[in-house]
């Protein structure tokens, strides 16, 4: 058997234990920080503003073409409109015909709006509009946003 | 609401030959279209707005489609090459159908305008400000206030005195 070997320090002792703290090494100082982001603000000021004026003609333009264009569709969309309230009104005659007390147009015989005059045009609800076709068009116009 | 007496335009007067043109195409005439048409349109904006009912501004209406169709013939009698290209163009280069893509087939199309139709295109801001608009049709009249016969009588006004604190601002004295 080999003689036993203790576990002993190294030679000349170990080295000596570094506590001290290890502050995180400084790129900018605070004062450099504030300059640089002044000079970014200013330089990326300077930028926006340079094509914000350009944005803005582009997008008056866009609103221009729409608006021309805006007497054209909604003549069409109202024809459109007017054709399907007839249909509407037609179709609820035809379901509402064996029904006792039932005027179309009406709640059982009580107008919906009271405090105006019979003809006065009053945009029906959306639910009202759709009502005698399917569903899927009813959600096509109340998500519109959604879907588009 | 749409009772039996409510009175609703017939089938027949609301049917007139429609413009069949897709979005690109008509955003591409829309400047020229909407400087051509310009009277019936605006006629037709002021009869919505007034009324605010779209059975009494039927004539303005077939007015303003009448007016796009004859210009759209005009276009493809003498244009239509340019026209497609260009709307093509705007069709093809954006998701928004973006002007600023498509300058020089604007020009092109500008040109072959101009030489035929006489027209020139309107400055991009035109058709954003609001217009005046002369017409014949008089002004519809606004309903009268309610009134209510047997109102109470309104409380007699408190006699006017100085506050008792002064004011809460030293300079509303």
């Amino acid at each position: 058997m080999a003689a036993p070997t203790q576990d002993l320090p190294p030679k000349g002792g170990y080295e000596a234990i570094n506590f001290r703290r290890i502050p995180a090494r400084t790129l900018f100082s605070g004062s450099q920080m504030f300059a640089g982001f002044s000079l970014m603000t200013a330089v990326a000021g300077y930028l926006y503003y340079r094509t914000y004026k350009k944005i803005r003609i582009e997008e008056i333009e866009m609103r221009s073409a729409t608006l021309a264009l805006e007497p054209l569709l909604l003549a069409e969309r109202d024809r459109t409109f007017l054709k399907q309230l007839r249909q509407n009104r037609d179709e609820e005659e035809k379901l509402m015909a064996g029904v006792e007390g039932w005027e179309v147009g009406k709640h059982y015989g009580e107008p919906i709006y009271k405090t105006v005059p019979s003809d006065r045009f009053i945009d029906p609800i959306v639910q009202e509009y759709y009502a005698h076709g399917p569903t899927r068009s009813f959600t096509r116009h109340s998500l519109f946003s959604l879907w588009s | 609401m749409i009772t039996k007496d409510f009175s609703l335009p017939t089938e027949e007067e609301l049917t007139v030959q429609e413009i069949n043109i897709s979005t690109p195409a008509l955003r591409a005439a829309a400047f020229h279209v909407g400087k051509q048409c310009e009277k019936q349109n605006n006629e037709f904006m002021l009869c919505r707005e007034e009324e605010k009912d779209p059975r009494k501004c039927i004539a303005e209406g077939k007015a303003v489609t009448a007016c796009s169709l004859d210009f759209f013939r005009k276009i493809k009698k003498s244009c239509l090459e340019e026209f497609t290209q260009y709307s093509n163009c705007l069709d093809k280069s954006s998701k928004d159908l973006g002007f600023r893509h498509c300058r020089n087939t604007q020009s092109i199309y500008d040109k072959c305008v101009l030489d035929n139709l006489e027209m020139e295109r309107p400055e991009f801001g035109y058709f954003c400000r609001p217009k005046i608009v002369d017409t014949v049709r008089p002004k519809p009249a606004e309903d009268a206030p309610l009134e209510f016969p047997d109102a109470p009588e309104p409380l007699p006004e408190a006699p006017a005195r100085p506050s008792r604190y002064g004011t809460r601002f030293h300079w509303m004295q």
